[in-house]
């Protein structure tokens, strides 16, 4: 690929970066540059990238973000791959069926016996509520009245002295022009 | 005008994905030559073809992104 020029031309050995390194630093640069990345056609151990600022961009310091980024890459690509077995054993240890299927018995076992424990608790605490609550229903009688509440207001308090006849209240009424006596006085009468 | 990806970076899967969704801006035809993915590009409707196709190629490793 051949790309207009403005822009940065380097070469990267695959030796020391491969492919999907230099790619995951071009995805890096994809905001900021037009990216191309392509083998050299003279010698296949060397892949070349070509990167073109986009408008508003600079290439101050281009290169040097780029190889960064590249070395980057590449160190984690390494560090992916040599700890690949050891993540792999780590995996089956934590997710191996057989191991699961027995912790989760267990877990099972101690579930069921924790929630024996506490049912049995429960009940207990259950039944002495319901003795405490007998117990209480039956020091009263219901004809008691502790708290008066069976007793009629005029008993408690007499008779108020403002009461008055319900002819008399419609006659003060009337008088306000609240309402009409004839018919009111129907009402009261039947 | 045509450009080309090569094999050992580029999956056919991202440029054939790539094609797809710059499909409404020209005409894409995707070639496999063994060693490289050649796509050639016509009736580009956007006024500054070089840029198109710049776009399109930053597209192209966006897309190897997921692959």
């Amino acid at each position: 690929m051949k790309n207009g020029g403005n822009g940065v031309e380097m070469h990267f050995s695959t030796k020391l970066f491969p492919a999907e390194a230099i790619l995951g630093a071009c995805h890096k640069f994809l905001a900021k540059c037009y990216v191309r990345v392509d083998y050299d056609e003279s010698d296949a151990r060397k892949i070349i990238v070509q990167l073109k600022p986009k408008d508003g961009e600079t290439i101050d310091n281009l290169e040097s973000e780029f190889r960064d980024e590249a070395l980057d890459y590449s160190v984690k690509l390494k560090i992916l791959k040599g700890t690949s077995r050891v993540r792999d054993q780590i995996f089956h240890i934590v997710f191996n069926p057989e191991r699961i299927s027995l912790a989760s018995d267990n877990l099972q076992t101690e579930l069921d016996t924790e929630s024996r424990a506490e049912v049995f608790k429960l009940n207990d605490k259950m039944e002495k509520l319901l003795a405490d609550i007998e117990e209480e229903e039956e020091s009263f009688d219901y004809e008691d009245d502790p708290l008066g509440i069976a007793t009629p207001w005029e008993e408690k308090y007499g008779q108020p002295d403002n009461i008055l006849d319900p002819r008399q209240q419609i006659e003060d009424q009337a008088k306000k022009g609240l309402v009409i006596p004839t018919l009111n006085g129907e009402v009261v009468e039947s | 005008m045509k450009v080309d990806f090569d094999k050992r970076i580029y999956k056919l899967s991202a440029v054939k994905e790539a094609v797809k969704d710059y499909g409404g801006f020209a005409d894409f035809t995707i070639s496999d030559t063994g060693r490289k993915i050649d796509v050639s590009v016509e009736n580009i409707d956007y006024s500054d073809h070089e840029n198109f196709i710049d776009e399109f190629c930053n597209y192209v490793i966006y897309k190897m992104g997921g692959k």
